[in-house]
């Protein structure tokens, strides 16, 4: 599903090397290393969101040579990213926010947008600013999902949760066996759940 | 509306004859006379009613202004006509350009219908065939003016009408020269014009012709305007009397009362 | 679609800043739209009003003071004319006399000739055309005003308030209403020329004068009226008869004669000898209502160039709020990049914004253009 060879990304300042990845679809990897070490940078490369040297193939994608809008297609279908900062649209409800992926991909569901809030536990009509935190980041995991996606990429899904909800978090990850997961974490009792890391 | 198809175009509407309305008989008579069926004629005047005291009420001259052409004897006779809202543009009045006399005012009632008096204009110009052939012109001009398609008509009715008042005029002349030096009582101020014009000496009355007569009469003769009772023509003592009618009772032909005043003249006092 | 679904959910998210943003849009837009729409109607309103109304004839002097009375009811000119030319005018085609020297209630009594109804096309909405004097027709804005019905009577107003000898503020009764017009006829009471010149006191009423019932005035009898003649103020039908003129309805006052004259010949002789007879002049109403007009679209267009400037500066603080809103939905904007959606996808969003902005305060202003010209309309 995943294979690279000799991929960096040039920052100004340094160059984030990634090893060469080989990974199939249904696994579940977690990518650990020093902060400032990439971590971040790989998983946008994944995305497609970022274009590096080096061969990258994702899902049958050689996003290596593929046009800014096949990227772009990739990334609203195929992959669901959960960032860091769990931004949510301020303005939608939580059923909108985490439709939102699929209406940019020109569909709608929101039966399904409705049913994954509250599967993660949180009112679908409830606007970000009245969620606390812990609830905004269940809404954008969410959202990560409701394409269905073929990939799913998680930047420290769990940071600044309590272990319950840490756990119930990677429950749910688990839950979609048949998503390729790559997750970015530096909590060790997460780490400890991969079988197979990448580090960087 | 349903058009029917397969039928015959329909006839083409009669043109629609103007609607003259006379506010009083003399002129009446003159529009029938010169119009004939050219026009819808009739007359505002009711059967029964007097010129000289009857009024119509405000609605009634309201609806007047759908008429084409309101024909006036003017001079006064229709007095209501001074208050009214008429369309200036479409009323005659027949005395307009008339060498009118003014009288005295005299105050007087006729029976039940209340005072009224006489102060100002005299206004029967009918009496004086050649002052009422000035009218005849007036209406003719302005029917002409109104409905020049009837040209031809009015043409012919006009020339007929003034013939006969030419006519009348010539008759009424031989017949009154005799009566020029002889005083006459008169049993209303209705001859003003006839005196002026043929030089006769009238004193006027004012005696209901219905009821007996109180004043004394001194002249030879008496005239009056409408036939008296038996019991008013009685009680004049001293007078010969005769009926020389005013012309303005309903249903008088203008012709055929002159006709009858000339006969009851006769050949003199 | 997504755009405006996601533009309108924004604009609902904030619906302070939404409406303020609205209505300033729509006061810059209505400022400009309501001037036009006024100055349109008016050139409109006054043009028709003109095209309708043949020649004006008047005394000489002011011609704007002139067409205003004949034509709009509003003021009177320097001087009046006799009712004698209205006979003289008559060869040259169809003649309306005006005589706008009195109101009621506040509303112009116009004295006309009854023909008005089918010169101006009016129609009666209830009652009937009035008969005698002192019975008038109600305009449909002046019945609505005091909520008269035929049968309703209103008085004559003085107009000159210290000169009560002068005055004959006389009862006048209400026989029909018109209905609307769209002219000035709306705005006025019509009654006969008769009904006018009895409010001059030139035809009026009283009781004989004499101590005895039974004598008139009569030819060479002179009575001397004293102020203690009682004048009717009301026409009953007891009093109706004994109104009078002293001397002809030929000198009586008229402020204007408008001529419909019968074919261009007819146009020409009268302009032709109303410009060498020293009692009146004719003019056409459309060339002075042309004049009044170019002064009313000049200002219009001064606004317009002050209503540019303001349409500018509206755009400038429209651009800097458009710019800081951008800056400060930097992170929306940019997680729906992240998120896989194209530039031009944003870029639809932003301008879906701006244009249900642009949208709502083109209705705003709208329904304040619409609103403003009633407004003016009731002024007027």
């Amino acid at each position: 599903m995943i294979r690279s060879e000799g991929l960096r990304y040039r920052w100004p300042g340094c160059t984030v090397t990634v090893p060469d990845l080989a990974i199939d679809a249904g696994e579940s990897w977690a990518v650990h290393g020093a902060s400032g070490a990439g971590k971040s940078t790989l998983l946008r490369l994944l995305s497609g969101e970022l274009v590096g040297q080096g061969e990258l193939e994702v899902h049958g994608l050689a996003l290596h040579r593929a046009s800014d809008a096949e990227r772009r297609q990739h990334r609203l279908t195929r992959v669901g990213f959960i960032f860091q900062d769990h931004p949510l649209v301020p303005h939608l409800s939580a059923a909108d926010n985490v439709q939102l992926p699929l209406r940019l991909a020109g569909r709608r569901d929101p039966a399904r947008a409705a049913a994954l809030c509250e599967q993660v536990g949180v009112d679908p009509a409830a606007r970000p600013t009245a969620l606390s935190q812990g609830e905004r980041q269940r809404v954008a995991v969410a959202r990560a999902l409701v394409t269905r996606p073929a990939l799913v990429l998680a930047d420290e899904p769990t940071s600044g949760l309590d272990p319950e909800r840490t756990q119930a978090t990677l429950q749910l990850l688990e839950e979609h066996v048949d998503a390729t997961l790559v997750l970015v974490t530096h909590d060790p009792a997460v780490l400890a759940r991969f079988v197979r890391r990448i580090a960087l | 509306m349903i058009l029917l198809a397969c039928s015959e175009p329909p006839p083409p509407p009669a043109p629609e004859r103007l609607e003259v309305v006379s506010l009083s008989r003399p002129v009446h008579w003159l529009v029938q006379r010169i119009a004939g069926d050219a026009v819808d004629a009739r007359c505002l005047l009711p059967e029964g009613e007097d010129a000289g005291t009857w009024r119509p009420d405000a609605a009634t001259i309201a609806s007047l202004s759908e008429a084409d052409l309101l024909i006036a004897n003017g001079a006064g006779f229709e007095a209501w006509t001074n208050t009214a809202s008429l369309p200036r543009a479409r009323f005659v009045d027949t005395s307009a350009d008339l060498d009118l006399l003014t009288r005295e005012a005299v105050v007087h009632s006729h029976g039940a219908d209340g005072k009224h008096s006489h102060g100002g204009v005299d206004p029967h110009t009918w009496m004086d065939p050649a002052l009422f052939a000035q009218q005849a012109d007036a209406v003719h001009a302005a029917l002409l003016a109104a409905s020049p398609d009837q040209a031809e008509a009015l043409e012919l009715g006009h020339g007929t009408t003034r013939l006969e008042l030419d006519a009348i005029d010539s008759l009424l002349a031989t017949s009154l020269q005799p009566w020029a030096t002889v005083p006459i009582a008169t049993s209303h101020p209705t001859y003003s014009y006839l005196a002026r014009r043929f030089g006769l000496h009238l004193r006027e009355l004012d005696l209901d012709p219905a009821q007996p007569v109180t004043t004394e009469v001194y002249e030879p003769w008496l005239w009056w305007e409408v036939a008296p009772s038996d019991t008013a023509r009685a009680s004049v003592e001293g007078p010969k009397q005769l009926v020389f009618d005013s012309l303005e009772g309903e249903g008088v032909d203008w012709l055929a009362g002159m006709r009858a005043n000339i006969d009851a003249l006769g050949e003199g006092p | 679609m997504i755009a405006f679904e996601l533009a309108l959910a924004h604009l609902r998210a904030g619906p302070v800043r939404s409406a303020v943003l609205v209505l300033g849009l729509a006061l810059a837009l209505w400022l400009p739209a309501l001037t036009w729409s006024a100055a349109a109607e008016l050139e409109a309103g006054l043009y028709e009003r003109a095209e309708q109304s043949g020649l004006v004839v008047g005394v000489r002097g002011d011609e704007l003071d002139l067409v205003m009375s004949a034509l709009y009811f509003r003021g009177r000119p320097h001087d009046q004319v006799a009712y004698g030319l209205v006979d003289e005018l008559r060869h040259y085609g169809a003649v309306l006399p005006v005589h706008v020297g009195h109101s009621a209630n506040g509303y112009p009594v116009v004295g006309t000739d009854i023909e008005v109804m089918e010169r101006r096309g009016l129609v009666l909405a209830a009652g009937r055309r009035p008969g005698v004097l002192g019975e008038v027709l109600a305009g449909a804005d002046t019945a609505e005003a005091f909520q008269l019905a035929p049968g309703d009577t209103v008085r004559g107003d003085l107009q000159d308030l210290y000169d009560v000898a002068g005055a004959y503020p006389l009862q006048l009764t209400v026989v029909g209403v018109l209905a609307p017009s769209g002219g000035p006829e709306d705005g006025a009471f019509l009654a006969d020329l008769r009904t006018a010149w009895a409010l001059d006191g030139a035809l009026h009423g009283h009781d004989p004068l004499s101590d005895d019932d039974d004598q008139s005035p009569g030819e060479g009898e002179v009575i001397e009226a004293s102020a203690a003649v009682f004048l009717f103020q009301e026409v009953s039908e007891r009093s109706l008869d004994s109104f009078h003129l002293h001397g002809r309805e030929d000198v009586l006052p008229l402020d204007a004669v408008i001529v419909w004259p019968n074919d261009q010949k007819a146009h020409d002789q009268l302009l032709g000898e109303a410009a060498l007879d020293p009692r009146y002049q004719a003019v056409r109403p459309v060339e002075v209502v042309r004049t009044v007009l170019a002064i009313v679209l000049s200002v219009r267009d001064l606004l317009g160039s002050i209503y540019t400037l303001v349409g500018l500066s509206t755009l400038a603080f429209g651009a800097l709020v458009l710019h800081l809103t951008l800056r400060l939905r930097q992170a929306e904007l940019g997680l729906l990049v992240r998120l896989g959606a194209s530039r031009a996808t944003v870029l639809r969003v932003v301008a879906a914004e701006q244009f249900l902005l642009l949208l709502g305060a083109t209705g705003v202003a709208a329904a304040g253009t619409w609103a403003g010209l009633a407004l003016l309309e009731t002024l007027w």
